[in-house]
């Protein structure tokens, strides 16, 4: 059963983010696999334990994105390919999801898995485009996924439960919180993985119009929400008392409720 | 035009609403398509807030054959804009939806405004950044909740039914479960009510779920509260549980050691509230009461009560 | 009957040339036997890897007679120190008894006879019987008593009863003797014998020389059976045991073996039987299964899967060859382990349960058997230098203290290393901040690495993530050097151990010191003095990493003697039988939550001695009684201290 795990390389979530200028400083994030997209290649190897076949990661980014992609073969996938361009510069959601779709194009497979979302534009179009673009079905937002080489069982999440749905191969599916606790890839494996070749596909194999060019949308002002300081303000007297402020602070002033 | 789809079902969600009220507050036209099983009520409802499409008799929501009947109604209407909740619904149809129309798709956005061309705001990292789009052409919009103000609801607008195109999806829907208490899942939900071993017992920890029940939240507990079996370790939050970050947190009778402050530090606002002033959850706190929960729970469970 | 003027026996007397050669002809036999069943078991551990054994030679030999003759760990234990060693002496005098036989019958050296004789006869004769006795003791506890450490297998059966019937019949065959020779009035000193003798009177002499003979044969057929089976069975512990203490570990407790060439190679960690060492192989077939570790391990007595004694057998079974190493291990056995080294203390042979286990960690790790919380702190020591990801300054603790960096004071006497609990755990803090306070007030000029210290590595070697471990003590090690340490003071027992015994294996030599120590030197040299008294019972609980590891029983308890009105009880399993806390062994990152909770168990020991607070010493085993305490409710009864804050405390004006 071949298996294409898409692939996106995000800064860590748990590091500082800070905008300077306008655009968000990369320097001194650490870069890590989308948290998504390590449940779908730890899926991707339980259905490889169960069921053989080959599992290939694509990742679309630049030259800088490679190391962390080699991360990804270090959790025992067979292949990873960089789709990479200058002419890739600038894409939207759905240029990059044509992208990912001209080269799912040229490799064998039975199942693609995508994170539901990317850890840092948290937009959730790019698998759901892909699925469109190469006429599959999909299931997003997965918490289970089950198969036997021929139909994809998949529990989704829904608003207040869960849904059950059950298609035929090929299908794409979308990982969501919860689907599996990834292995660890340990630092051994890691360092191996660095000395494996990651091919660089470009323009050439791309159908479709991607790039700036054709993008619908472009991030034109980045900025930051006030950096809270942290100090306990303490509210004191009777616990009727209490409440009532609490209530006040929490509606007006930091207006959550 | 602006189409607003209601999330899917026959409930009149608020989300609809601030939908509605945020394609009214750019002037302009405005229809709400619903579809689910079962909807005259709903539609009744909505009929008094904008133009009503009505779409009965489905009863589950299977993304090709709604998101292509979606596409029907927006080329029938014209509309230019398509709103959705940021829910799991509109998660799982409104990018299948712009694909499909070939429209731009944006995301949890907060803010919508016309500047020579459409402006998108939006929260990214996890809403460290805000960022804002432009827009080229039309677009899906997926809007985050309790962001927009409800529309008013004025006249008596129409009401259309229309029906499915024949299609026949792919994807056989096999089940649907919905859980008994209708609350949001802990890592997605804005508001988190968690408790931990200050509740003592497994019937006192109860009180949290008439607490977020009332707010609208989803139950968090510590590693404590779990590991004494207050409630199901799925629930736990932290460094072995779950890492969150909604828009509040109430800490309850949580002590706040690391393996706890890992697992919400990043949320927006923190509320702890436990009798040991020494407790470390209040350094991270945004606003701490020190007392004991017993006595301030009830109150503030009676005084969200009368907001009711 | 002839008297004999000379107290004598004729050796071999109503043995016929025949069977005499005969018992020339079969013990030849008999012995390339038995030098080809050991020689066997030596192939099946030299498949392993290499490793250096023949070094430190005067040590090796005095913990050969200390450990293996001097029953030094056996004897621990009253009752089965006592069998053994009964069996032990009684088997080696019969043994030395046997050679003086030898020795004047195939060499001829008349050494048997006159008053040599009568000692000679006594000595054998009261030997044998303590021999007999240590074997009914041991009958007695295995069949009857049945420990449930102690499993049966045909061998220990056999053995027991072969090494049983060897001295009956040898009685018996003296006792026949004595009885067809007439009573020779010396054979008195042959009081066994001599009993036996008497009860059997009845016979003639040819009836007799008859018996005699076929018990001298049955004997000598025993004796044959146990040669021949000895290495092939339990017995072969006689030569395997000894041997194994001649080759224990020298290196420091808390050293852990480095992977050689850890850059180059393509991977390590134990995948099969031929990826330990000959040490390790030799160690598992050293093995008698007496259940001294089983006994003791904080995993096994909270049910989890791992026995220490049960891993180490398996191993040993799979020397035959054709099984898989993992057959039969389930991943979660490795992961129970906090590394406490109960196991390792108890092992009256020196098995090296724990090095085993990290061994098998370290290929788990790499073969992705690790998920979960632990996985994470993984990530997050790799990625942040700490466990928990944090990335805000190390330093915050010491806000108000005045306390200096090493980049703000190039000018200090002892470096403190805080370590990650110290830095960033609320509780711990505390810990860090008394201890600066002490210092302070003592005049120590010290600094501490701030935001240059990274975690020292030590749960991720305890994981098996040795590669990371190697990155981040390489790191440290060219930090500390680069500001040149020289003098390292730590409150955490796990940063002591691997400061002091691991980093050297990296080029990091630096002089360590507990907390503990230090504050004692303190107090001696007058430095701080402890005014202020307290009226109070408190109990000491060591942690392992001090204690077994790096033998620091007493220092923590002369600076709670220095307390005036302190009053220390001892816990029940206190110094080196202790008992662990749970958080070693990468326990403090895991959510394992199989069995009972091993902080649980241990609060209670403490709970036991009726304390006003528990005194510890390691930031590890604050954090998991905080947790046991506050479970079980029991914050306001009972209290919680490290011994500086203890000191702190008794400091204050």
């Amino acid at each position: 059963m071949n298996i294409i795990v898409c692939m996106k390389v995000v800064p860590d979530t748990e590091s500082k983010i800070y905008v300077k200028d306008g655009v968000v400083v990369e320097e001194g994030l650490k870069f890590l696999i989308n948290p998504f997209d390590e449940w779908g290649i730890e899926e991707a190897l339980r259905i490889k334990e169960k069921l053989g076949g080959k599992i290939t990661l694509l990742t679309v980014g630049t030259e800088k994105d490679v190391e962390v992609v080699k991360n990804g073969l270090a959790y025992g996938v067979d292949d990873a390919i960089l789709l990479s361009d200058p002419a890739f510069k600038g894409s939207d959601t759905l240029g990059t999801a044509r992208i990912l779709a001209s080269a799912c194009k040229r490799i064998e497979y039975d199942l693609i898995i995508c994170g539901r979302e990317g850890a840092d534009y948290d937009t959730g179009h790019t698998g759901i485009a892909l699925a469109y673009v190469l006429g599959i079905p999909y299931v997003s937002s997965c918490v289970k996924v089950e198969t036997d080489g021929e139909m994809l069982r998949a529990t989704r999440q829904i608003d207040g439960g869960h849904e059950v749905h059950e298609v035929a191969l090929p299908a794409l599916f979308t990982t969501s919180v919860g689907l599996n606790e990834p292995r660890y890839p340990s630092v051994k494996g890691i360092m191996l993985a660095k000395k494996r070749s990651v091919p660089v596909w470009g323009k050439d194999i791309v159908e479709g119009a991607v790039g700036h060019e054709a993008a619908k949308y472009e991030y034109v002002e980045f900025t930051q929400p006030e950096e809270k300081k942290k100090s306990c303000k303490y509210i004191s007297g009777t616990p009727e008392e209490e409440i009532v402020q609490l209530m006040l602070l929490l509606e007006q002033e930091a207006k959550v409720i | 035009m602006i189409l607003v789809v209601s999330e899917f079902g026959d409930k009149l969600k608020k989300i609809t609403l601030e939908a509605i009220g945020l394609a009214r507050s750019l002037g302009q036209d405005v229809c709400v398509l619903a579809i689910g099983n079962g909807l005259s009520p709903l539609a009744e409802e909505l009929s008094s807030y904008a133009k009503v499409f009505v779409t009965d008799g489905v009863s589950h929501c299977s993304n090709e054959l709604i998101s292509a009947h979606i596409c029907e109604v927006a080329r029938k209407t014209d509309a230019r804009l398509i709103f959705l909740g940021d829910t799991f619904f509109g998660k799982d149809i409104a990018p299948l939806i712009a694909t499909q129309l070939d429209w731009a798709f944006m995301a949890d956005c907060t803010a919508i405004e016309e500047k020579d061309g459409l402006l998108v705001t939006r929260p990214i990292y996890a809403g460290k950044v805000i960022t804002k789009a432009r827009v080229k052409g039309n677009a899906v919009c997926t809007l985050r909740a309790k962001v927009f103000p409800e529309a008013k609801k004025s006249s008596s607008f129409g009401k259309e039914t229309l029906g499915l195109p024949q299609i026949t999806p792919k994807i056989k829907v096999l089940e649907t479960k919905k859980e008994e208490q209708k609350r949001p899942d802990l890592t997605e939900a804005d508001i988190v009510v968690s408790g931990g071993r200050g509740f003592k017992s497994r019937e006192n920890f109860q009180i949290c779920y008439e607490l977020a029940d009332l707010l609208g939240a989803a139950v968090g507990s510590s590693r404590a509260a779990s590991d004494s079996g207050f409630i199901d370790a799925e629930y736990e939050v932290g460094q072995t549980g779950k890492i969150i970050a909604p828009k509040l947190y109430f800490a309850i009778g949580i002590s706040g050691a690391i393996q706890h402050q890992v697992g919400m530090k990043s949320s927006g606002t923190i509320v702890s509230i436990n009798k040991d002033p020494d407790a470390p959850i209040f350094a991270i706190s945004d606003y701490g009461i020190v007392d004991d929960l017993f006595k301030v729970v009830p109150v503030l469970i009676e005084e969200l009560k009368k907001r009711k | 009957m002839q008297p004999f003027p000379i107290p004598t026996r004729e050796i071999l007397w109503n043995v016929p040339k025949s069977v005499e050669i005969g018992m020339y002809v079969s013990m030849g036999i008999a012995a390339v036997i038995f030098f080809y069943g050991f020689y066997r078991r030596y192939t099946r551990w030299m498949r392993g890897k290499p490793e250096v054994r023949f070094d430190r030679v005067k040590r090796r030999v005095w913990d050969f007679f200390f450990y293996a003759i001097g029953h030094r760990r056996i004897a621990e234990q009253a009752y089965p120190g006592i069998m053994h060693l009964s069996i032990f002496v009684g088997f080696l005098i019969l043994f030395i008894g046997t050679d003086f036989v030898a020795l004047q019958y195939d060499l001829g050296l008349h050494i048997i006879f006159g008053k040599f004789y009568l000692y000679f006869s006594l000595f054998l004769d009261l030997f044998g019987l303590v021999f007999m006795g240590g074997i009914l003791l041991a009958a007695w506890r295995r069949f009857v008593m049945k420990p449930e450490k102690l499993d049966s297998r045909w061998d220990d059966i056999f053995g027991l009863a072969v090494l049983f019937f060897i001295a009956a019949t040898g009685f018996a065959t003296e006792g026949l003797r004595i009885v067809a020779t007439g009573f020779p009035p010396f054979e008195i000193w042959s009081p066994v014998g001599w009993v036996i003798g008497k009860a059997m009177v009845g016979f003639t002499v040819p009836q007799l020389k008859e018996i005699h003979l076929a018990f001298w044969i049955a004997h000598f057929v025993l004796i044959l059976a146990f040669i021949v089976a000895m290495p092939f069975t339990k017995l072969s512990h006689i030569f395997i045991a000894p041997i194994n203490i001649f080759f224990r570990s020298q290196t420091p407790k808390g050293a852990l073996a480095p992977v050689p060439n850890i850059e180059e190679v393509e991977s390590y960690g134990a995948s099969t039987l031929a990826d330990f060492t000959w040490k390790q192989l030799m160690g598992a077939d050293a093995c008698l299964r007496c259940g001294r570790c089983h006994e003791v391990c904080p995993a096994k007595l909270s049910d989890k899967p791992l026995s220490p004694k049960n891993l180490i057998v398996k191993i040993a079974d799979k020397l035959k060859g054709g099984e898989e190493l993992y057959s039969n291990i389930e991943n979660d056995e490795l992961w129970s382990c906090t590394t406490c080294r109960a196991c390792m203390q108890a092992c009256p042979v020196f098995v090296e349960h724990v090095d085993t286990i990290v061994d098998m960690r370290r290929f788990l790790l790499f073969d992705g058997k690790l998920t979960g919380a632990a996985s994470k702190a993984l990530q997050k020591m790799m990625n942040y230098g700490n466990p928990w990801g944090l990335q805000e300054s190390r330093t915050q603790w010491a806000e108000g203290l005045d306390v200096k960096t090493v980049a703000q004071e190039k000018d200090f006497d002892v470096l403190y290393w805080v370590g990650c609990m110290g830095a960033y755990d609320p509780r711990n803090r505390k810990v860090a901040q008394a201890f600066a306070r002490i210092m302070k007030k003592a005049g120590v000029r010290f600094a501490i690495l701030g935001d240059e210290e990274k975690c020292t590595g030590d749960s991720a070697r305890r994981l098996g993530e040795e590669m990371l471990f190697t990155m981040m003590a390489q790191e440290n090690i060219e930090t500390l050097k680069k500001h040149n340490v020289k003098k390292i003071v730590t409150h955490c027992p796990h940063c002591y151990n691997t400061l002091k015994n691991e980093y050297p294996q990296l080029g990091g030599n630096f002089e360590v010191i507990s907390h503990t120590e230090f504050i004692q030197s303190l107090i001696k040299e007058g430095k701080i003095k402890l005014n202020k008294g307290m009226d109070k019972t408190t109990t000491f609980h060591d942690p392992c990493y001090l204690g077994r590891y790096n033998d620091i029983y007493n220092p923590p308890r002369n600076i709670l003697g220095k307390v005036s009105g302190l009053r220390q009880k001892e816990m029940k399993k206190s110094h080196e039988n202790a008992f662990c806390c749970g958080g070693g062994g990468g326990h403090m990152w895991m959510d394992m939550t199989i069995g009972r909770r091993i902080n649980h168990m241990r609060l209670e020991d403490s709970l036991q001695t009726n304390p006003d607070f528990i005194t510890v010493a390691c930031p590890f085993c604050m954090a998991m009684f905080d947790d046991a305490i506050k479970f079980r409710d029991l914050v306001e009864k009972v209290g919680l201290k490290d011994v500086a804050e203890v000191v702190l405390e008794s400091m204050e004006e």
